[in-house]
């Protein structure tokens, strides 16, 4: 059992961070010892590493929550994973398509920075130029 | 009737818009510009229309073209040089897809 300095070093998460997750309840039953300390256990180490892992796939603190209840019973909560899995994937998709289309423009806007002999055609868009062009 | 129908869906299908994408502070985009008008002019062909893309402010169009720079020219929506062609090179372009 380590208390909550060593639990935010081990996990990467701050020791704020850990008492929020205590109070919204995605890190429940935190034993604490006689004086009212904090002490994680290995359980509680691994929930806080599926938690950071979930935040990377950018499910959101409530989907996390949700996906910590079908962890505890995997099997009866397999369909209801998948949904929201396959539900994060489309969201995901959806989010690289704008990303890429994002990268497009700022590849072709620095291009066209690059070539002007005159100012930057990106600040001229902004700035709606009417110079000849 | 149908063939007058026919011959009218024939005709707007094979209409062509030569789209110069272009950009500010760009020499080579004058160049473009100059040459996609000649090109038309000397074809003398009423299906062919021009249209000028000032890139910033369509740009999710130029995108969608698959862009990189200016000055590029686009046949009917599709990015045929991403360069400036020779005006050779255009009319043969222009000409393939009118036959």
């Amino acid at each position: 059992m380590i208390r909550i300095g060593e639990a935010a070093t081990v996990s990467g998460i701050s020791t704020d961070t850990l008492r929020y997750y205590e109070k919204i309840e995605l890190i429940t039953n935190v034993q604490r010892n006689d004086i009212g300390v904090r002490l994680y256990s290995d359980k509680d180490l691994s929930r806080l590493r599926f938690i950071k892992r979930a935040q990377k796939m950018r499910f959101s603190l409530n989907e996390i929550g949700q996906l910590l209840e079908f962890r505890e019973n995997p099997q009866a909560a397999r369909s209801r994973v998948q949904k929201l899995a396959r539900n994060k994937l489309e969201e995901t998709v959806h989010h690289l398509e704008e990303l890429t289309r994002l990268r497009d423009e700022l590849h072709l806007l620095t291009n066209l920075c690059r070539a002007s002999d005159q100012g930057c055609p990106i600040l001229d868009g902004l700035a709606g130029n009417d110079e000849p062009r | 009737m149908i063939k007058a129908t026919d011959e009218k869906c024939t005709n707007m299908t094979i209409s062509l818009t030569v789209e110069v994408l272009t950009s500010s502070g760009c020499s080579r985009c004058q160049r473009a510009k100059a040459l996609a008008k000649e090109v038309i002019a000397e074809l003398d062909d009423d299906r062919l229309q021009y249209r000028e893309i000032y890139v910033v402010e369509e740009i999710d169009y130029a995108v969608g073209l698959g862009l990189l720079s200016a000055p590029a020219i686009a046949l009917n929506g599709e990015l045929v040089f991403p360069y400036l062609p020779s005006a050779l090179k255009l009319r043969k372009a222009i000409l393939e897809r009118l036959e």
